[in-house]
């Protein structure tokens, strides 16, 4: 799943290291319209549903976290 | 030294550069008038008791009298204490200052004052120009108390007010330092407070001679120039001033608005006088004297209520006589001749520059 | 009250005192009693209104935490479908509090503000329709209500959304809603943030004290030096705008959006210096904005708490609606990548510009700003591969200084643009600044003719432009990332000297007394 979210990160933007990132959303690697386009692929690959309660930096600073995050949004 | 102690003493320092700054740019800015500021720090340089008489009123006031012209002609000294744009209203101001230096002077009052319409009445601005160029004595504040309550916080800290002209510093600082330097080497005006207007009238209408005589026509004052007047009579019966010579000044017409209203100044100029006849005041109306100055209209009018400065000079003649005529003066000493040949020269020399 | 008068100066130090010496658990009384007494001035017995908003949210939030409790307790007990049945229903009833909430406080701004532009709206139909009109209520304006309705309804959804746990006093709620540094222009609060702060409140330092005191007088610097003087020019200038050519009319322009941005930021950094005193750190609302290289760059930098509320609370909660999830199946039919996860978000954009734009004002002028820069952002997503490819034909390197410089012009342009139409009294005058920029000529006359037509002095005009220049040098070292305040608390001496000479500049040069007409602060009518 890991490597599936960086394929992702990837293409919505290019030329950043995501998987060392330790910030995404804090330093600005993502911004806003980043973030929704990500929730959308997201959600279209491993069929999740978010909410806007999702969207805190929390959940996206790091790939890490963003693999727990999609992992309870499964259950 | 211990911290706390430190802090407060640069605290202490901060606060006295502040000051320091804050009073310099003050002393540069602090200026609503230089014209005012002058005619009003000049009169107080006067030797108490020097002066024959004392001109209190507004801008026509201030450019129709000359001291200097009505020395040379009559021996009598002179004061022009006239404020550009003053307001009957503060003339009661005006006197109690002039009474504290000059108790036995005669009082001339300028007319114009009680003769206008109510919107000129009720200015504000005229009353700061006096405010904020008068010594901050108690009279001072009864002004700015009486007229001025909302406006406390810049009669107090005037700053407030006149910190913008720091932008016009090039302007402010020659002016700053000639009233400093009349203050500091205690120089007396030449001029005797008056100012001069040396540009002549160019109306391209037809322009006429005030000449007005109807003695029954008469006309009460407008409102609240009536109850201006109402108190400064009350006020005069107050501090028992006996002698008083109420003028209307010379004035001229170039249409149907200046005209009209020459004849309402000379209407209540007739009514003024039946009021005042009782206390034993007088009148001067120009406009009755049939221009016994003889003013020329193309060079001695600035404007239809102001003369220039050469028919200044032939007003304050023509007037010096009437003084002299009704009122007798004390005799001069030497010394004091002298000394007001020395003024009125160097009045000529700015006078006929 | 205005920041910017000695009453305000005397509540905040008597505020202070009182505070310093307080006990620590008196300490935010004393800050809500004096958030209190500034309501009162302003606005006497409307304070009602943020009260009664208030307890609403208040007990309501405490009502969802209740629901989650309850679930919490129950969960373990329950097989895995009753959890999901119970947690569906506790979502529908936190999501019926919750918009009872919402509804409620966005009700009350309505009523408040903008019933004069909706009667205006329904009296324009019914005249058209020959139904005659209903009459004009005009009701006062309860002192910061667009401000405070954001913050506590961003308190509101917070709690509903779990990301905040319901809070147990309030006073502490009430506080966070009429805290009187930012009731009157912001920066909208952040609960979070906001009552850690309260929980952790101490006696101040002396460090935090000379920390507050720096900002507050460089906000003073900003507003009462360059703000006034270049409002005088720029009010001048679109009261009488038809006197204008070419050079004046930019000049206005410019002058306009210089007056908003050091008006503006110097409020926040007076009101964030105050704040500092009591040792509670308010959000940055200015981040060196016209550094952007894009609109939406700009307004990540730009009123920043606006931004962020707007994208949390509705960018975010539209983009994950029922209704945007069907946009975003339909477009699953567009071929490209890129479109594919674009074209969805113009639906949400649309409610971010329209809110954005009737926030600020009660009139369709407003509404044409939001639009103006809804455009502007849709364009720049729906042109970005396009430009990507010039750029790429053309070796432009899009990283680099030259092209960078480009873009915060470009992107400079475009704000002060939107200004003017912000500050313009109608659309219509709008239009007739623009054209006066590229269709009038100059009138005949000196340099000195062109500044004195907009009420400026020579000097007065110098010092705009100075001013604004060491505070785009001080902007610009921000940028690469130099730390004033830090310097200066290391350099006391530097500090000390630079403290005083602020004060007597302000004293000096500011624009204040009745030589001026005194300039209200421009944010503060929302």
């Amino acid at each position: 799943m890991r490597e599936k979210i960086i394929e992702i990160l990837n293409s919505i933007k290019k030329n950043v290291d995501f998987e060392n990132a330790e910030a995404i959303i804090d330093d600005g690697l993502l911004e806003s319209f980043d973030i929704i386009r990500l929730t959308t692929r997201l959600a279209d690959e491993f069929d999740v549903e978010f909410t806007a309660a999702e969207l805190v930096p929390e959940n996206f600073n790091t790939v890490d976290a963003i693999t727990e995050m999609i992992e309870e949004l499964a259950e | 030294m211990p911290l706390t102690a430190k802090r407060i003493i640069c605290f202490f320092v901060s606060l006295m550069i502040i000051l320091s700054g804050v009073a310099i740019c003050s002393v540069i800015c602090n200026h609503p008038s230089e014209d005012i500021e002058n005619t009003v720090s000049s009169f107080y340089r006067e030797p108490e008791n020097s002066l024959d008489v004392v001109f209190v009123g507004s801008s026509g006031a201030s450019k129709d009298f000359l001291p200097s012209a009505v020395w040379k002609k009559t021996g009598i000294t002179s004061y022009c204490f006239a404020l550009g744009a003053c307001s009957a209203n503060i003339y009661y101001s005006v006197i109690k200052e002039v009474l504290t230096k000059q108790p036995d002077a005669l009082l001339v009052i300028d007319l114009d004052g009680f003769l206008v319409d109510d919107k000129f009445q009720n200015e504000k601005e005229p009353i700061m120009l006096w405010t904020d160029s008068m010594p901050k004595n108690r009279n001072w504040r009864e002004v700015v108390n009486r007229f001025l309550p909302d406006e406390k916080s810049e009669r107090y800290f005037e700053f407030i007010k006149y910190h913008k002209n720091i932008t016009s510093l090039y302007a402010y600082l020659p002016i700053t330092y000639r009233l400093l330097n009349k203050q500091i080497n205690n120089i007396r005006d030449p001029l005797g407070g008056a100012t001069l207007n040396r540009t002549a009238q160019s109306f391209a209408d037809e322009v006429k001679f005030f000449d007005y005589k109807a003695e029954n026509e008469s006309q009460s004052l407008t409102p609240d120039s009536n109850a201006v007047f109402e108190d400064f009579l009350v006020f005069c019966e107050e501090n028992n001033l006996k002698n008083i010579v109420f003028v209307n000044l010379p004035k001229i017409t170039h249409d149907e608005f200046s005209y009209n209203r020459a004849v309402d100044y000379y209407q209540r100029t007739n009514y003024i006088k039946s009021k005042v006849e009782k206390y034993g005041y007088k009148i001067y109306n120009y406009s009755e004297t049939g221009n016994e100055a003889n003013l020329d209209i193309e060079t001695d009018f600035a404007d239809t209520l102001h003369l220039t400065t050469p028919g200044a000079v032939k007003f304050s003649e023509a007037f010096a006589d009437y003084l002299e005529r009704n009122y007798s003066f004390e005799k001069k000493s030497p010394e004091i001749i002298r000394d007001w040949n020395e003024r009125s020269s160097l009045a000529d020399e700015i006078i006929y520059e | 009250m205005s920041y910017i008068s000695v009453g305000f100066a005397i509540l905040t130090f008597i505020c202070f005192l009182l505070f310093y010496f307080a006990p620590l658990k008196l300490k935010k009384y004393i800050l809500l009693t004096a958030s209190c007494v500034f309501y009162i001035c302003s606005s006497k017995y409307l304070i009602i209104l943020p009260v009664v908003n208030t307890l609403f949210i208040y007990f309501l939030s405490i009502k969802i935490d209740k629901v989650n409790e309850a679930f919490n307790a129950k969960k373990k007990e329950l097989s895995k479908e009753e959890r999901k049945e119970a947690k569906k229903q506790n979502s529908k009833v936190k999501k019926r509090i919750c918009t009872v909430e919402i509804v409620l406080s966005f009700l009350l701004l309505a009523v408040f503000k903008y019933m004069g532009f909706f009667t205006g709206i329904i009296n324009d139909i019914s005249e058209s329709l020959s139904l005659g009109s209903i009459p004009l209520l005009s009701l006062m304006v309860p002192l910061g209500i667009s401000y405070y309705t954001l913050s506590i309804a961003g308190y509101a959804i917070d709690v509903y959304r779990g990301t905040l746990k319901a809070e147990k006093n309030y006073c502490k709620l009430l506080l966070f809603t009429v805290y009187f540094p930012h009731i009157v222009e912001g920066p909208i609060g952040n609960y979070k943030s906001f009552s850690s702060q309260l929980d952790k409140i101490n006696k101040p330092d002396f460090e935090t004290f000379m920390t507050g005191i720096q900002i507050i007088l460089f906000g003073l610097m900003k507003k009462m030096i360059i703000a006034d003087r270049a409002g005088i020019a720029a009010n001048q200038f679109f009261d009488n705008y038809e006197q204008y050519g070419f050079t004046t009319s930019l000049a206005g322009m410019i002058l306009y959006a210089v007056n908003i941005y050091f008006d503006f930021s110097g409020c926040i950094d007076i009101v964030r210096g105050v704040s500092c005193l009591f040792g509670i750190e308010l959000p940055e609302n200015f981040r060196q904005p016209f550094f952007s290289k894009s609109v939406q760059e700009f307004w990540r930098r730009w009123h920043i708490t606006l931004g962020d509320w707007i994208k949390k609370y509705i960018f975010y909660s539209v983009s994950m609606s029922k209704i945007n999830r069907k946009i975003i199946s339909l477009c699953d039919k567009i071929k490209n990548e890129y479109f594919k996860t674009t074209v969805p978000m113009f639906y949400a954009l649309a409610f971010v510009w329209l809110f954005n734009g009737i926030w600020h004002g009660t009139s369709w002028k407003y509404i044409l700003y939001g639009v103006y820069y809804y455009i502007i952002i849709c364009a720049g997503l729906i042109f970005e591969p396009l430009f990507e490819k010039i750029c790429a034909k053309l070796k432009i390197n899009r990283e680099g200084k030259a092209f960078g410089i480009f873009r915060i012009l470009r992107t400079s342009v475009l704000v002060v643009i939107g200004l003017t139409l912000f500050r313009a009294d109608s659309t219509y005058d709008f239009i007739q600044i623009i054209k006066s920029v590229f269709v009038y000529l100059d009138p005949a006359g000196n340099i000195s003719d062109y500044y004195n037509s907009i009420n400026l002095s020579l000097l007065d005009f110098v010092i705009v432009v100075l001013f604004t220049g060491l505070m785009f040098f001080i902007s610009y070292k921000k940028e690469k990332g130099t730390d004033f305040i830090g310097w200066f608390a290391e350099h006391k001496r530097a500090r000390w000297i630079l403290c005083t000479a602020e004060i007597l500049v302000i004293i000096i040069l500011g624009v204040y007394g009745s030589s001026f007409t005194r300039l209200p602060f421009v944010y503060a009518q929302f």
